[in-house]
């Protein structure tokens, strides 16, 4: 990264968080998540802390618990064998955060909440980083953050994101600890990326191979029946919801009724011309340019007859409709330095 | 969802969105993991997996119409449309 642009990173979060930070403590070498994770920590300030909340993470076979002892965060470790002796110390603590591991339910009283600290940060950041709002902002190396009184009332501010949040983590936790059907057994190391999907791996392949996914489908088939749910156009629906794109409904409309007629070919073009569009964020006509060369001048006649509408319009019409939505994005972003989509979650 | 990016200053407008655009991805897995949610809430049924925008159950011998039911209650409650399919009928 150019001097300069350190420079201007750092002149806009100065004055963005009113500190003045200098310029000679940036190391060279970070990214710009390295530069601003050492800007949050150069700029710590003091919290009051809770001891309602304990912080829980396995390293090679032991575990490692966090919490708070005299207003100061101290930690203990418990050999893997130790069970006992952990589950006295973290059932002391109404909130159990747990790192990178699915935790034993007969470990844990009924009455507690285990939260899982990937899906934590997602909610809050969705980054690498514990800027988890303009009150709350400390560096990834950092875990204060979720011992502060301010962070426990946070979490219990809005129900519905705590719900969503307790059983997303008790599904993770599940997934996880793996199930096994006669001679095979799903049991995922789950990395949850900053954008929110769950990779699994260190398991049967059932995410990217058919293959793997019909082999247990054959599996289950012998004990009963098997239902798979699947979003129709998941990605470009949301957006549509979110902007308010009347044209990005109309398509996905449209392509629901070329399925349910058979024409899954005309379907599938309408979907893929959505998820290129809204993901390349090109103009009308470099999107049409690389619509029309990429599919077949006949297809795209049936198409227009559907929508009763030319495609360099419809794609006109959603660039129309999400101008609006861009530009408070982009303005979330230089006010906020973030932005906030589906308060609830 | 809060999404923090501390670049910004330094990316294009198209960047900016091009990159935001990729948060669609948790938005979605969000929405099948509210469905689940819903589910285990009305039936108690936990999922075997997810992949992406799409949830999948094992129903044992259950009639599948009330689960049917209740699965597309819950997606028209949450305004999100979906397809279903029942494997071993």
């Amino acid at each position: 990264m150019l001097d300069t642009d350190k420079s201007e990173l750092i002149k806009y979060w100065n004055s963005y968080f009113n500190y003045n930070y200098d310029m000679t403590n940036v190391n060279e070498y970070y990214d710009v998540d390295g530069i601003f994770n050492d800007y949050l920590l150069a700029n710590k300030t003091d919290y009051e802390l809770t001891d309602e909340i304990c912080f829980c993470k396995k390293v090679d076979s032991d575990y490692l618990v966090y919490y708070v002892k005299n207003n100061k965060i101290v930690s203990d470790n418990f050999n893997v064998r130790a069970k006992r002796k952990l589950s006295n110390l973290i059932n002391n603590y109404s909130v159990i955060i747990v790192d990178g591991f699915s935790l034993s339910e007969d470990l844990v009283s009924n009455n507690k909440i285990i939260l899982r600290y990937e899906l934590i940060r997602n909610i809050f950041t969705s980054n690498h980083t514990h800027f988890l709002s303009d009150s709350l902002r400390f560096s990834i190396d950092d875990n204060t953050v979720f011992f502060t009184k301010m962070f426990y009332i946070e979490l219990f501010s809005n129900n519905n994101r705590l719900n969503q949040l307790k059983f997303t983590s008790y599904v993770l936790n599940s997934f996880e600890k793996g199930v096994s059907v006669d001679d095979i057994i799903l049991k995922p190391n789950i990395n949850v990326s900053q954008y929110g999907r769950w990779y699994w791996s260190g398991t049967e392949k059932i995410q990217n191979d058919s293959k793997a996914r019909n082999k247990i489908y054959n599996k289950l088939l012998k004990y009963g029946k098997v239902m798979n749910i699947d979003l129709i156009n998941g990605e470009p629906w949301i957006l549509s919801q979110m902007s308010g794109s009347k044209t990005i409904k109309k398509l996905i409309k449209a392509r629901i009724k070329l399925n349910s007629k058979g024409e899954h070919d005309l379907g599938n073009i309408i979907k893929n011309l959505l998820n290129i569009y809204i993901h390349s964020v090109n103009k009308p006509n470099v999107a049409n340019a690389i619509f029309q060369s990429k599919n077949n001048s006949e297809d795209i006649k049936k198409i227009e007859k559907v929508l009763n509408c030319k495609m360099y319009d419809v794609i006109c019409n959603i660039s129309n409709e999400l101008e609006e939505y861009n530009k408070n994005i982009i303005d979330s972003y230089k006010n906020n330095l973030s932005v906030t989509e589906f308060e609830n979650s | 969802m809060r999404i923090v990016n501390p670049a910004t200053i330094l990316m294009s407008e198209k960047e900016i969105i091009k990159e935001h655009r990729k948060y669609l991805q948790g938005h979605t897995h969000d929405r099948i993991l509210l469905l689940a949610q819903g589910l285990y809430n009305n039936l108690g049924l936990i999922p075997m997996f997810t992949i992406h925008d799409s949830i999948t159950y094992f129903i044992n011998n259950h009639d599948e119409a009330p689960i049917l039911d209740c699965v597309n209650k819950i997606a028209k409650n949450i305004k999100t449309p979906i397809t279903i399919e029942i494997l071993g009928e």
